[in-house]
C-alpha cells in the first residue's frame, strides 16, 4: 500500500509576475487521506486545479511536474486529459449552491459524469445513478429533483455522489464542508470518512480548519503564501509542529470551555 | 403586462391557424382571375369579404394564403439566424481568445452592411424566390443574436457548475450545449420573438419592391404593392394587407417585450 499514486514536483504557477504557487512538492499514497491546509490565498485550490490541469488560462505560467501513475499530466493531450478528469481524478467544490446546474435535474447531472466516460452500458446508467445516490444516503427520488429543491447539505451529497459515480482513483475535496453549517458539516465529514474507509479511497482534502484535519487526515501538508511550509504524518504535525505558522494555525482552533477573549491572530 | 402578452399570443395563434387552414378558410382560389368588368376592383361585399383586385381575384383569399407565406418566411428565416447566431455566439463566448476575436470581427463586418441592401444585392444575384428570401434574411440577421449569446456565455462560463462539469470530464461541446446554453435561453427567446416580427417586415418590404415573393403567389407585401396603383379608388387593396402586416409585427413585438419584462426582474415595475 505504500505506493505513490500522485506526486507533485517543484510545481510553480504564476499569473504574470505574480507567483501564486512556488516550488510545491508533495506526494499522495494510495488509500491515504492527505490534508492540504492553509489560509485563504495560500494556493490550496490552485494546487488542486493544477492536478486536473484546469487552471484559468489568463497569463498563467507553470513549471514542474505532476506525476499521476507515473505519467506527467502536463504532457497529456486534451482527449487524455478529459478522460482523466472525473474518471481517474474527481473533485468536489466548496460551494454546493453554485456547483450544480440550476436547469438540469439531479439524475441527468450525475448521468453526465457517468456517460462522459462510457464506464457502463446505457441500460445500466440508471442503476448506477441510484447506487451512487444511495452511497451518499440520498433517497432515489432525488433523481427527479432540481438543485433549488435541495438543501445545502443535500447538494453537497449530490456533488459527492457525482464525484464517486466514476470510481475515481483520487478524490479531491476542496473545502467540502466550509459552506455548510456545523451540524451538517459533521454529517458530511462522517459520510466522507465512511466512504473512504469502505472503498479505500485516496483523498486530497483541502481545508483551512485544523479541527477537520484532526478527524479525517492521515497526512498533513501546510501551505502558506504559495509554499509548503511543513508536511508529515498527522500525529507529528499536530503534536509537534515544527513551524511557527502551523503552531499559530493550531492555536486558532476554538475549544469548548475556552476562556480566551479573542482567538490568536495568524500573521499571514 | 399580462394583457399585452395574452393579446399578442392570441393574434399570433389566430394568424397561424389561418395560415395552416388556409384552404378551408379562403372563400375563393387566391389565384383565380376574373377579368370581367363587374368583378374587377369590387369593394368589400358579402361575396368578397375584402373586395377584389384589379384582376378580379378575391382579396380575402389572397390575404389568407399570404399569411402562410409571410409567417413561414418569418419563422424559417429566424430559425436559420437562430442556428447560426447561437452556435457562433456560444463558441465565441466559451472559448474566448483568438476564436472570439475572429468571430467578433466577422460580426462587426456584417454589422456594417445595411441589411436591406445586402439582401437586395444577394437577391439580385440569386433571383427572387421564396426560399432565397428566407435563407437570405436568415443569414443576414444573426449578428445581434450572436452577440447576445456570446455575452451570456462570457458570464456563465465562469460559473462553478461549468467548472464542475469540466472537472467531470464532460466534453466541450456538451458543456456548451447541455450545460451552459439552457441557462442562456431567456434573452434568446425575447430576441427571437422580436426578430420574427422584423423578418415579416423585411419580407413585406422586399415583396413590395418586387424582390421577394413573386406574383401570382400572394404575400402581404406584394398584395400591397399591386394595390398601390389603385389607391385612389380601391382603398381596400392597400388598407387590409397594410393592417395585416402592422398587426402581425405589433403582436410579435408585444409578446417579445412582455417576455422581456417577465424574464428580466430588473425591469419589473416599469412596464
Amino acid at each position: 500500500m505504500d505506493e505513490k499514486i500522485l506526486e507533485i514536483k517543484d510545481l510553480t504557477v504564476s499569473f504574470g509576475e505574480n507567483r501564486v504557487i512556488e516550488d510545491v512538492s508533495f506526494s499522495i499514497k494510495r488509500g491515504e487521506v492527505t490534508a492540504l491546509v492553509g489560509e485563504s490565498g495560500s494556493g490550496k485550490t490552485m494546487t488542486a486545479l493544477s492536478i486536473l490541469d484546469l487552471l484559468p488560462d489568463t497569463a498563467c505560467r507553470r513549471k514542474g511536474e505532476i506525476l499521476f501513475d507515473g505519467k506527467n499530466i502536463f504532457d497529456l493531450g486534451p482527449e487524455e486529459l478529459r478522460d482523466m478528469r472525473g474518471n481517474a481524478i474527481a473533485m468536489v467544490f466548496q460551494e454546493p449552491f453554485t456547483a450544480l446546474n440550476p436547469v438540469i435535474r439531479i439524475g441527468r447531472q450525475i448521468a453526465e459524469a457517468v456517460s462522459a466516460h462510457g464506464i457502463c452500458p446505457r441500460s445500466e446508467v440508471r442503476e448506477r445513478i441510484k447506487e451512487s445516490l444511495s452511497t451518499v444516503r440520498l433517497p432515489e427520488e432525488t433523481v427527479y429533483q432540481y438543485p433549488h429543491e435541495l438543501s445545502g447539505g443535500m447538494r453537497q451529497r449530490v456533488m459527492l455522489s457525482m464525484a464517486l459515480s466514476c470510481d475515481p482513483a483520487i478524490l479531491i475535496l476542496d473545502e467540502p464542508t466550509t459552506a455548510l453549517d456545523v451540524s451538517i458539516q459533521k454529517h458530511i465529514l462522517d459520510l466522507i470518512r465512511h466512504i473512504q474507509k469502505d472503498r479505500q479511497l485516496t483523498v486530497l482534502f483541502i481545508t483551512h480548519d485544523f479541527s477537520v484535519v484532526r478527524t479525517i487526515a492521515d497526512k498533513v501538508c501546510v501551505m502558506r503564501r504559495g509554499r509548503v511550509v511543513e508536511q508529515g504524518a498527522k500525529e507529528d504535525v499536530l503534536g509537534e509542529p515544527a513551524c511557527e505558522y502551523t503552531r499559530q494555525l493550531i492555536a486558532c482552533i476554538p475549544v469548548l470551555g475556552d476562556k480566551r477573549e479573542r482567538l490568536p491572530v495568524v500573521d499571514g | 403586462m399580462k394583457t399585452r402578452l395574452f393579446f399578442g399570443i392570441t393574434i399570433i395563434i389566430v394568424m397561424a391557424l389561418m395560415a395552416v387552414f388556409a384552404p378551408f378558410i379562403a372563400s375563393n382560389d387566391p389565384e383565380a382571375m376574373d377579368l370581367s368588368a363587374e368583378s374587377r376592383l369590387q369593394p368589400p361585399s358579402a361575396e368578397h369579404l375584402l373586395g377584389t383586385d384589379n384582376l378580379g381575384r378575391d382579396v380575402f383569399s389572397r390575404m389568407v394564403y399570404g399569411a402562410r407565406v409571410s409567417l413561414s418566411v418569418g419563422f424559417i428565416a429566424v430559425g436559420i439566424s437562430l442556428g447560426i447566431g447561437v452556435f457562433l455566439g456560444a463558441v465565441s463566448g466559451y472559448y474566448g481568445g483568438r476564436v472570439d476575436a475572429v468571430i467578433m470581427r466577422f460580426v462587426e463586418v456584417m454589422y456594417c452592411f445595411p441589411t436591406l441592401f445586402l439582401i437586395m444585392i444577394v437577391i439580385a444575384f440569386l433571383g427572387p424566390d421564396i426560399v432565397n428570401v428566407m435563407v437570405v434574411i436568415g443569414i443576414t440577421s444573426w449578428t445581434g443574436l450572436c452577440r447576445l449569446v456570446r455575452a451570456e456565455f462570457l458570464t456563465l462560463r465562469e460559473r462553478d457548475f461549468v467548472h464542475a462539469a469540466r472537472v467531470q470530464g464532460v466534453s466541450d461541446m456538451r458543456v456548451i450545449f447541455r450545460h451552459i446554453l439552457p441557462n442562456a435561453m431567456g434573452p434568446v427567446y425575447v430576441s427571437v420573438t422580436l426578430s420574427v416580427g422584423a423578418a415579416i417586415l423585411v419580407e413585406s418590404a422586399l415583396s413590395f419592391l418586387g424582390l421577394g415573393v413573386q406574383i401570382p403567389t400572394p404575400s402581404w407585401g406584394n398584395i400591397l404593392s399591386a394595390g398601390k396603383n389603385y389607391i385612389d379608388y380601391a382603398w381596400w387593396l392597400t388598407l387590409f394587407p397594410g393592417l395585416a402586416i402592422l398587426i402581425a409585427v405589433l403582436s410579435f413585438n408585444l409578446v417579445g417585450e412582455s417576455l422581456r419584462d417577465m424574464l428580466d426582474p430588473r425591469l419589473s415595475g416599469r412596464g
